[in-house]
């Protein structure tokens, strides 16, 4: 899916598309050549640890801020702001005023988007009550908690039913059972037919959500696909465990496996499973229990970005009340 | 550019219910208390009338006698400098019978009041009162240049009051008019800047910067946000001159014959003088 910049046109199968871009700031190189294509009505993770350059790379592709050299095309559109009536945008660190009522704030964010106030309210309504906060209609958003006021924004990023949402680290902060949610909401619209992409430093979300993936790592596209290609770019692992402790057998386990507590651990052979299992048993081990499992997307992950990136991505992460 | 201005609209909407209906309004209203008292200390935009700016009077009276009352203005001058003493000019007398009057409404420019009949039976027409500060700086100048001439310095000095002519406005209420539309525009200004700056702070700190950015053109969001404030800078503009007008009419003196003579720029001239006041 990686490629350079070319003057051909734009294709139309795709939401997003984006050639080259690089993005600078004074002395440091944000983002470094970056090229990915999205497909239209797919759920699309940036995957890369903080400061990779997810958030910079996302308002490129938004037009908040112009890239230092490449182009993009979102929704058909070279300028995006011209899109902006049919893309909705959850930022990381969210922005709402706090002296407006939800049921406000979520209009207005509808209205700026191209809606009627009249319509955007109503809109606002509904979401709100199909979201159980429509206790809270009213109330300034200064008054809610910090995953209620989450929530709001989140509704005003979809209440003007957007076909391309791009949310920049949505689960963060989230609790559990609100992470649940929005995954819900992202699953519904992606059925729907909308297109969405999330950033994110959590690898499990991208891997239950995502059918493409792009993974970013100090400003380059590391990888950039379907998650089971990313994870086909690991061998499965054998996870072994045998009654006997030595034997012929022990020639078909590879020198590189490891053992943990009895269980030896290592990379199927490339002459796979087969022949692995004849070995074993004819050379005695006795097997308890043998288990070959495909690599997480994480093992991908490392793989692909490397251990120290691998790292970042798993710092703990602040939990809203 | 319909997009542009829908956006600007949307921007402005907000901002303008969002500060119209805050608490910080009250402070907004009370604001230009501030600046106006530090305008009044350090005298910066109400600096003291030149020369051109001040009201004159015209003087019917033979060459002789004018300088007699215009070296007493001037000794006057030198003696309360900080005072701005009213200008003089020499009218030739005339045998017509109505002169004071008739120069009142035909001269360029124009005078705020007459004075004829020189030292010895001194007469003041104009859209004046006789405890106006022109009357009593005429009062002055007459005592001053008959005690220097040895004529005594007890003045009596009727007052003919009468109506401003179409064609010959009160200048002193056209200058404080116009000072304080001066006023207007400096405290104008000053506000805008304030209350846009303080608004894209508020926004670049609670990130809502980013919503908006992402979701119209930057232009849109300038041009709202200046409509906002310009918005609700002439409602509290129209909230001052409501508590003026109603000021005045609940404290001025009703039924004597300089308020019905008042008209629009004399209201104008009350109000500004009031509002600007330390």
């Amino acid at each position: 899916m990686l490629r350079q910049a070319s003057p051909q046109s734009w294709t139309s199968e795709y939401a997003v598309e984006a050639r080259n871009l690089v993005k600078d700031f004074a002395e440091k190189r944000a983002v470094d050549g970056l090229s990915l294509e999205v497909p239209k009505g797919s759920i699309f993770g940036l995957l890369g640890p903080n400061g990779a350059g997810k958030t910079t790379t996302l308002r490129m592709l938004l037009g908040i801020i112009e890239p230092s050299s490449g182009e993009r095309c979102v929704l058909g559109h070279t300028r995006p702001i011209e899109a902006a009536h049919q893309i909705g945008y959850l930022p990381e660190e969210r922005g709402l005023y706090p002296s407006m009522n939800a049921r406000e704030g979520i209009a207005f964010m509808g209205a700026l988007r191209g809606m009627h106030l009249s319509a955007a309210r109503r809109g606002a309504d509904q979401l709100l009550e199909e979201n159980g906060l429509g206790d809270w209609a009213k109330k300034p958003i200064r008054n809610l908690s910090k995953g209620m006021a989450q929530t709001v924004q989140l509704l005003g990023t979809l209440v003007h039913d957007p076909r391309l949402i791009i949310l920049d680290e949505p689960f963060s902060g989230l609790d559990p059972f609100n992470q649940g949610k929005l995954e819900r909401v992202i699953r519904g619209r992606a059925a729907d037919g909308v297109t969405v992409i999330f950033s994110t430093h959590v690898i499990a979300h991208a891997e239950r959500l995502c059918e493409q993936i792009a993974i970013i790592a100090a400003g380059k596209v590391a990888f950039n696909g379907r998650v089971d290609e990313a994870r086909a770019k690991l061998r499965p692992i054998v996870r072994l465990r045998t009654r006997e402790t030595n034997g012929p057998w022990r020639s078909a386990i590879p020198s590189d496996a490891r053992n943990e507590g009895g269980e030896w651990i290592f990379e199927l052979p490339e002459t796979g499973p087969e022949p692995l299992l004849k070995a074993l048993i004819d050379g005695g081990a006795g097997i308890e229990t043998l288990a070959i499992e495909r690599p997480g997307l994480h093992e991908a992950f490392v793989a692909i970005a490397g251990a120290a990136a691998a790292r970042a991505m798993d710092e703990p992460e602040e939990i809203a009340p | 550019m319909k997009e542009l201005l829908r956006a600007a609209f949307v921007i402005a909407r907000r901002d303008f219910s969002a500060t119209v209906l805050s608490r910080t309004f009250l402070l907004f209203l009370l604001g230009p208390f501030f600046p106006v008292l530090m305008i009044a200390v350090f005298g910066a935009a109400t600096a003291p009338m030149s020369a051109t700016e001040r009201p004159t009077v015209g003087v019917i009276a033979p060459a002789a006698e004018f300088q007699q009352i215009d070296q007493a203005r001037n000794r006057l001058q030198d003696t309360f400098g900080a005072i701005s003493m009213i200008n003089l000019q020499r009218v030739e007398p005339s045998s017509e019978p109505q002169q004071a009057a008739h120069v009142l409404r035909s001269s360029k420019p124009a005078f705020i009041a007459v004075l004829d009949g020189g030292l010895a039976n001194p007469r003041l027409v104009g859209s004046v009162s006789a405890q106006s500060g022109t009357a009593k700086q005429i009062r002055l100048f007459i005592a001053e240049a008959r005690r220097s001439t040895g004529a005594g310095d007890a003045v009596h000095l009727p007052v003919l009051l009468t109506s401003p002519s179409p064609s010959a406005p009160n200048a002193g209420a056209q200058a404080l008019t116009a000072r304080g539309g001066q006023s207007l525009l400096f405290l104008l200004t000053i506000l805008l800047a304030g209350m846009l700056l303080s608004q894209l702070i508020e926004e670049k700190s609670n990130k809502v910067i980013e919503v908006l950015a992402a979701a119209v053109p930057v232009d849109a969001i300038f041009l709202g946000k200046l409509l906002a404030m310009l918005a609700a800078s002439l409602t509290g503009i129209a909230i001052w001159a409501g508590v003026a007008a109603a000021a005045v009419a609940a404290f001025a003196p009703t039924g004597s014959a300089r308020c019905r003579r008042l008209r629009w720029d004399g209201r104008c001239s009350s109000f500004w003088a009031w509002s600007i006041s330390p």
